[in-house]
Order: structure tokens, then sequence, then C-alpha cells
């Protein structure tokens, strides 16, 4: 009763701590997807250079998020910029990992078909490859998204705001309301999240297209093709 | 329509899959590449449409060199079909049939009138198939939009490589009866691949048998089963060939028809002095010439009164002239009879076909004169 109390006489400040891990999380994400989506394009041309990119990837994702900020701020100072680029940099994995995989696992009888018919390399990428692995793509999104909304709250540690702003004020005065005010969003947040871009995910999967659901909606609005 | 000269493909590893073959295929052919895996039938049909290209030799298309051609609009002007159909599994089935359309930039109307016109052609209903999407579909219906997606732009040749060969035996035979259906009507130039004899005899009007990159035999069905080049060829064609070459024979083409009848009306002594020529029965007919039933000789007592009518035996087996001697054949061994009546539709006595006229057509010329069993009003 006493935590709904805290947390109802202080929701504006909670709202806009809410809004400011959802932005800068969002940032890094969309930043993530843009360099993320062409790497991983990138690297299915060539194995060895594929190899090295998730490798250094993976050695990212290593490092404790605590360590990387700490390495960020003589370069970068705090606020959350520096909060930024290290989210955005261990958003990376799971996306190349993803687009890598998905693409390089596209049905070679697909890609032998769109060759045959003449498609460009590019029409291929863009409508074959590409559509073909939309769900995984996605799906390396989501992991990305949902484990930055995570790292997103440690990043208060460096000036960045949000809820962890409100975990480590109340960890720091002994205050597990102002702890949970925190903790609860966030924890909402990534649940959330990771529910509705699993609807997306599931609902670009070519093998779940059939005449039910927004695919058929999709093809019904394009007058049949 | 389509010239290899000379063409030979040496992978970068040294191998060699095509060893100078030449070919020459003319406009609306059905030549089927067949031999067993690595023999080159596949690298030879994939320089066509330079998904491979040819180490060595010329490849001409209506005379024109491909080589100096943009592989990308050639290909986009050759209709291609594999074995696991490759569909988009993200497009609709109208999508994937509009790709080479769309490639070509058509304009959406004339793509949509194109699609329902394939559709209807493949008989499948465009309304509700044309907004599905291909793991909707039955293995059969995917490979008739397969073929639907290779016609889209109406293209003059079309390379198929192994189609069917996915399909269980059932689909496979009814989609190549379609397909030669198909094919009566839209006459394309079609490269076809296959390991099956069965398929390539009961499509090809020409088999090119390849070994090791080289051609081994190219000739027509018929001539493949009745001559084989050689031992390999033999061997591949298999031990019954025999069997074979009676599934490329029409009936029509098999019976005899200059045997002697008996009308059903004719009196007993008239009848008797037909079989006097040595039969041992014959077929009985209205003066219509439908058939009627059949007689035995030894039915006949000669002091009777009467028609011959009252001695007509049924029922008998009928074919009809365009089925294959081997239905002809199978129907013998099923109702265990040495001949069978060739009526058309309306029951008219054409022909007969007997273990004799098979014999005549594809057994070894020394048994033939064994067979001096007088049947059927054959001699």
């Amino acid at each position: 009763m006493e935590f709904f109390n805290y947390f109802f006489t202080r929701y504006e400040q909670i709202g806009r701590l809410l809004l400011e891990h959802v932005e800068v999380t969002l940032i890094a994400v969309v930043l993530a997807v843009v360099i993320g989506l062409p790497v991983g394009i990138l690297i299915t041309k060539n194995e060895t250079v594929a190899k090295i990119v998730l490798y250094i990837v993976g050695i990212i994702q290593t490092v404790p998020s605590i360590a990387l900020f700490g390495l960020l701020i003589p370069i970068m100072g705090i606020g959350n910029k520096p909060a930024i680029v290290a989210l955005v940099l261990y958003g990376q994995l799971p996306i190349i990992r993803n687009v890598y995989t998905g693409i390089k696992n596209v049905d070679p009888a697909m890609l032998e078909a769109a060759r045959g018919m003449g498609m460009t390399g590019l029409q291929i990428l863009w409508r074959v490859q590409i559509p073909a692995t939309f769900s995984i793509i996605l799906g390396g999104i989501r992991v990305a998204t949902v484990a930055l909304i995570g790292i997103a709250t440690i990043a208060s540690f460096i000036g960045a705001g949000g809820l962890g702003d409100m975990i480590f004020r109340g960890i720091s005065t002994i205050n597990f309301n102002m702890v949970l005010s925190g903790a609860i969003p966030v924890a909402l947040l990534a649940l959330g999240t990771d529910y509705g871009l699993a609807l997306l995910e599931r609902s670009a999967d070519p093998m779940q297209k059939s005449k039910k659901g927004s695919a058929h909606k999709r093809a019904q609005d394009q007058g049949g093709y | 329509m389509i010239s290899l000269r000379g063409v030979s493909k040496i992978f970068d590893n040294g191998f060699t899959a095509v060893d100078k073959v030449s070919l020459e295929i003319k406009a609306g052919e059905l030549v089927v590449l067949i031999g067993s895996s690595g023999c080159g039938k596949t690298t030879t049909m994939k320089m066509i449409n330079r998904l491979i290209e040819p180490s060595s030799g010329q490849i001409l298309i209506k005379g024109e060199d491909i080589l100096k051609a943009d592989p990308i609009e050639l290909r986009r002007n050759i209709g291609y079909v594999i074995q696991e159909i490759g569909l988009f599994p993200h497009m609709t089935i109208a999508e994937n049939i509009a790709v080479v359309p769309q490639l070509k930039k058509w304009s959406s109307d004339q793509i949509k009138k194109r699609i329902q016109e394939l559709l209807e052609l493949m008989g499948l209903d465009p309304d509700t198939t044309a907004r599905k999407y291909p793991n909707e579909l039955s293995g059969g219906q995917r490979q008739r939009i397969g073929v639907a997606r290779a016609l889209a732009v109406d293209p003059p040749i079309m390379l198929m490589d192994e189609p069917f060969g996915a399909l269980d035996p059932i689909s496979r035979e009814q989609l190549q009866d379609e397909f030669l259906k198909l094919q009566a009507t839209v006459k394309k130039t079609i490269v076809f691949v296959t390991h099956d004899m069965d398929e390539a005899i009961k499509l090809a009007d020409r088999i090119v048998v390849l070994h090791e990159g080289r051609v081994i035999q190219c000739a027509s069905p018929r001539e493949i089963l009745r001559n084989p080049a050689n031992e390999f060829v033999r061997d591949f064609v298999g031990a019954d060939h025999t069997l074979k070459q009676l599934s490329l024979i029409k009936v029509r083409e098999a019976m005899q028809s200059d045997m002697i009848t008996l009308y059903a009306d004719e009196s007993i002594p008239a009848a008797m002095a037909k079989f006097a020529q040595g039969y041992r029965s014959m077929f009985a007919i209205n003066r219509q010439g439908i058939v009627k039933g059949y007689v035995n000789k030894s039915d006949i007592n000669p002091l009777q009164d009467g028609s011959i009518n009252q001695y007509i035996r049924t029922p008998f087996s009928t074919i009809s002239p365009d089925k294959s001697l081997k239905e002809a054949l199978t129907l013998m061994i099923q109702r265990d009879a040495g001949y069978i009546a060739v009526v058309d539709d309306h029951g008219t006595l054409l022909g007969v076909i007997s273990t004799n006229s098979l014999h005549r057509l594809v057994g070894e010329p020394y048994l033939e004169a064994e067979r001096e069993v007088r049947e059927i009003g054959i001699l």
C-alpha cells in the first residue's frame, strides 16, 4: 500500500524517466539497425570478413557494460551520448548475426530460381533475400531492443537518465519503494516490447503466411498480387 | 532454335563436366537430356541461360551468340523450372507469377490478365489460387505454379531441370500428362533434364543420352529403345525396354484391320465356310459394323438351323485406338485374353490387337516364324 502511495505521488517523475529511457533505447536501436543491417548484408559476400566481423562484435558483447561505459567517459564525457554509443555497440551482435545467418540460409533453390528468371544481384537482395528473412532480421532487432532496455538502466550511472536513476538513487538511500518504482516499469517495458516485437516477427514469417491474418489482408489490399 | 557447337565446361577444380557437346534443337522440339548424376546434363542445360558459363565452344539462340548477349536479359526471355520449384514463400501465387513480367516492366493490368490466363491454363481456379501463399498449396499445385511462372512472359524457350522429380508417382504421371497437353498447345522449344528413362520416353521428341560429359546417343525415344547405341545406353534403358516401347505405340498403329468377321445374322453354313480358312474364332458384327461379341468355331453345331447369333459369346474386351499398346497388353493380362477388339466411341469394330500383333511390332524377328497359331480372324 505504501508503495502505491509512493508510486502515484511521483508518477510524473516516473513518466518523465520512462520517456527518457525509451528515447535513449530507441535512438540506439535505430542507429544499431542502420549500421548492423548493411554490415550484416555486406559480410555475406565474404566468409573471411564475416568471421572477423562476427568475432569483433562477439568480443564487444563480452565486455561488461559498466566497464564499457567507464572506457567511454574519457573519450566522450558523461551524458546520454556515450550511453547511446555503448548501446549501439551492444546492439550489433544480435542484429548483424541474424541478418548474416538469415541471408546465408535462404533456400538455394529460391536463389537459383531468382537468378534463372533474370533478377540482378540487387533485385535478388531486395525482393527475395531480405523479405524471405525478414522475420529472422526482426528477431535480431527484438533481442537487441530488449537487451538495450536493460543496459540503458545501467547507463544512468554515466548520466544518461532514464529509470535507472530511480533504481540507483533508491539503492543508495535504501528506499525500496523508489527502487521498485524504477524496476517495475523497466521490467514491464522490456516484457511489453518483447511481446509486441515477437508478434510482428511471427506475422512476417513466410512459413506462417496463409489466408488468415495480416498477410491475407495485405494481399487483398494489393488487389490480388 | 538452339545450337550448341563443341561446348565444354571445365570447372575450376579441373573437372570436365561437359566435353565438346554439339546439339541442334529445332523450334517447338522437346529435347530430354538424360544420364546418371554427374553426366553433365544439368550443366549443359544451365549453360543455355548462362547460369553456368561455358569454358569453350559456342551457343547460339536463333543464330545469335548468347555469350555476346546480356545474361540478365537472356534469362528473362527463357522460362526456367527447377525441381525444388523455388517459389518465393513471402509472395502470393499471383506475385510469384508476376516476377518476370514486373522485371520486364509490364503494366499491372497486363500482368493481372496474364496471371488469370495462366492459372486457367494450369487448371487452377484463378480467384482462389491467386491470393494464396505457396505453403497453402500441394506439391503438385506448386509445381504447376512453377511452370506457370516460367511461362509468364510467354518465352519461346523453356529450360526444365527435373521439374517433376520431387513429386509422388501419381502426381508425377498426372503432371506429365498435363504437361504434354500443354506443350501441344504452346509448342515451346524445351530442354528438359531428367534421370528417369520412363519420363524421357513419355515426353521427349528426342532423347540425348549423356555420359561423362559426352553425348552417347541422340535419337527419338523409339530409336533409342530399338537400337541403343551401346551397352551403356542398353543398360540405362533397362531390361524392360521392350515393354517401354509398347507405351510409345498407339493401338491404332499396331492393330490389324484386315481381319475376317462374321455378321450376327449370317447363316451357319456361311460362317462355317469362313472358319474353314483355318480360324478358331471370329468377331461378330451387325450390319452397321457394331461389334456384338465373338464366336468360337468349336461351339458351332453345323447341323443346327438358323443364324450364328445363338453362338455369340460375351463379354469381350475392347480398347480405344488412341490407347497405348502397354494399356492393351495390361488389359490382355488382366482379362486373360489373347486378343482385344479395337472399337471407336460408337462400338464400331476397327481392328484387332492380339499377342501376335505385339510380337510383330516389338518382338525379335526370329520368333515370328514360329508363331503359326491362327487366332481371331487373323492369319
